[in-house]
């Protein structure tokens, strides 16, 4: 498996990071021996799609309950107080 | 003296033959004098917690199961007021305006949380050398990991600074850590134990897992928290079991499957021969070994990889610099804030999100993560296949013992190869339970029961009873 350096840069973009040269080289290297790994699933013989029974690793439990009103967020005035998360 | 495991504390402190705030001081003093060397903790919130024990012995309520009892909690889960920094710079300085409800679950069964512990950034890692804050170091040989990602809490708790903690698994991150510190760890099946308040890494797989010195003691700390919650809509409905009343059960006619084709490759011969031991010991004891065949096994590492950093890339895309945690200050464009801000993640987050990123791709999508997806079911139906024969698999929890400092940071693969006989677990949504079953060398082995979904009881009961024949669960670093 290849994995050049302009993908990388590629990658890095679509992602939204910013590589150092360091990491640009350390992850072109790595990335091929990653790829391999990870390429390893090629080797099942399995439908990806049209097998439902393969789509999902749990069955599906939608969960229910009762539609009742719970208590929320004080209201001040019109508007709803919400916890402080900045600081300041 | 301070007993050592949280049930002894639990009835010292309602008995008041000890208070809690003798018992808070004590497992403060082991932090101070320990975390300096080994960086178990990376915060520690004395204060509150001798207030906390204090409130509790103005009015002792014995009925409590965790009455008293200190509880270290890893740092990727939210508490109210205290700084929750999931090991990443990107969020060193956020504090939590609630409580994850574990944390409210823990509070409610009397514990006392003494603080923060160390990890991988946003729990990816294998080794807690991904953290931030700084390495995290095993108390049986410094020079060597804990485990990881949940490193820290398995610290605490070899050590004896506290008798519990809580960590998260993805894919082993609290039973590899278990296995390395010499303690037992647990990961529940997916959806037993509500995960509002903990950081999301990779959704399908998240769990909260518990820590403890004792079989016994992990098994009360999963009944105080498993259960439906209405913050959490993939906590499952179904009645939660009485599991401190499995302990005793024995294994008389348990059937515990091995899949031996798994074993032979990779594993250190110390590791084998005690797992190989540890299962002669439960065949002594009453239980069956029956062959069993995980034929997709062999591919859970590459799974795990696919799924996880695809998951991952897209949880952590929040990251922006607009919402939550670190922003650059200097930005000019909303670009150029993105970039500057998401900066502050570390080599390996920046890897997984790439890696992420690329098996998301287009053209990609059907090769790795549909795939992906397919060979869980896949390894699932492994499992239930191999559940007809047996009503626990048996394996090693990790092929190596602790591996040294420094040792695999640039080798990738090898780190994510500790996962090897994890992740299944974590793929499946089946629980397991990592228990100490020896040494190699010095180093603590582990020794890792799979079950059947929502069966974390037939797990304690084989659990309980090998530590009732054996005298790991008491071995302790002898130099911490």
């Amino acid at each position: 498996v290849s994995f050049t350096s302009e993908d990388v840069r590629r990658l890095a973009a679509l992602a939204r990071l910013e590589l150092s040269p360091a990491e640009l080289d350390d992850f072109t290297r790595q990335f091929a021996d990653i790829l391999e790994l990870v390429r390893q699933v090629e080797d099942v013989q399995s439908a990806t799609t049209g097998d439902l029974s393969l789509e999902h690793v749990l069955p599906p439990s939608p969960p229910v309950r009762e539609d009742e009103v719970q208590p929320s967020l004080d209201l001040g005035g019109r508007q709803f107080k919400v916890p402080r998360v900045l600081n300041g | 003296m301070t007993p050592r495991s949280a049930a002894e504390i639990r009835r010292a402190v309602a008995s008041r033959e000890m208070t809690a705030v003798e018992v808070c001081r004590a497992a403060l003093a082991r932090v101070e004098a320990l975390n300096q060397t080994l960086n178990a903790f990376i915060t520690i919130d004395a204060e509150r917690a001798l207030a906390r024990a204090q409130a509790i012995d103005a009015n002792p309520d014995p009925t409590l199961p965790l009455l008293g009892v200190p509880v270290a909690v890893k740092d990727n889960i939210c508490t109210r007021g205290l700084r929750t920094t999931a090991g990443s710079r990107v969020l060193e300085d956020y504090v939590p305006p609630y409580d994850a409800t574990v944390i409210e679950r823990l509070t409610a069964a009397g514990a006392v949380l003494i603080g923060k512990t160390n990890c991988d950034e946003f729990a990816m890692g294998s080794s807690t050398e991904h953290s931030a804050f700084g390495v995290a170091r095993n108390p049986w040989a410094q020079d060597r990991t804990a485990g990881g990602s949940s490193g820290g809490s398995a610290i605490a708790v070899a050590t004896g600074m506290t008798p519990i903690a809580l960590g998260s698994e993805t894919g082993g991150s609290v039973r590899q850590p278990a296995a390395l510190c010499g303690v037992v760890g647990l990961k529940p099946t997916y959806g037993r134990v509500s995960r509002y308040g903990l950081i999301a890494f990779s959704s399908s797989m998240d769990q909260v897992g518990q820590f403890g010195a004792t079989v016994g003691d992990v098994a009360t700390l999963l009944q105080a928290l498993a259960g439906p919650d209405a913050h959490d809509a993939t906590a499952a409905s179904r009645p939660v079991d009485d599991y401190p009343s499995a302990l005793a059960r024995g294994v008389t006619g348990l059937r515990i499957g091995v899949p031996r084709a798994l074993l032979g490759d990779g594993v250190e011969s110390g590791v084998a021969a005690a797992v190989t031991a540890a299962l002669d010991e439960l065949r002594r004891s009453g239980a069956t070994l029956v062959d069993v065949a995980l034929p997709h096994a062999r591919y859970a590492t590459a799974t795990y990889t696919i799924v996880n950093t695809a998951e991952a890339s897209s949880n952590l895309g929040r990251y922006d610099g607009v919402r939550y945690g670190y922003r650059a200050a200097d930005a000019t464009t909303l670009q150029d804030l993105y970039l500057r801000s998401r900066a502050a993640f570390g080599k390996e987050v920046k890897r997984r999100l790439m890696l992420g990123t690329y098996v998301l791709s287009g053209g990609y999508y059907d090769a790795f993560y549909a795939k992906a997806q397919a060979v869980r079911a896949l390894l699932r139906q492994d499992y239930e296949q191999a559940f007809t024969r047996a009503d626990v698999i048996a394996m090693p929890t990790s092929p190596t013992t602790a591996f040294r400092l420094g040792a695999r940071l640039d080798d990738p693969v090898q780190m994510y190869l500790a996962d090897v006989f994890t992740s299944s677990a974590n793929l499946t949504g089946l629980p397991a339970l990592s228990v100490p079953c020896g040494f190699s060398e010095g180093l603590p082995v582990g020794l890792q029961l799979t079950g059947r979904a929502f069966d974390e009881s037939t797990l304690l009961q084989a659990g309980a009873a090998y530590e009732s024949r054996t005298t790991w669960a008491s071995e302790r670093p002898g130099r911490a």
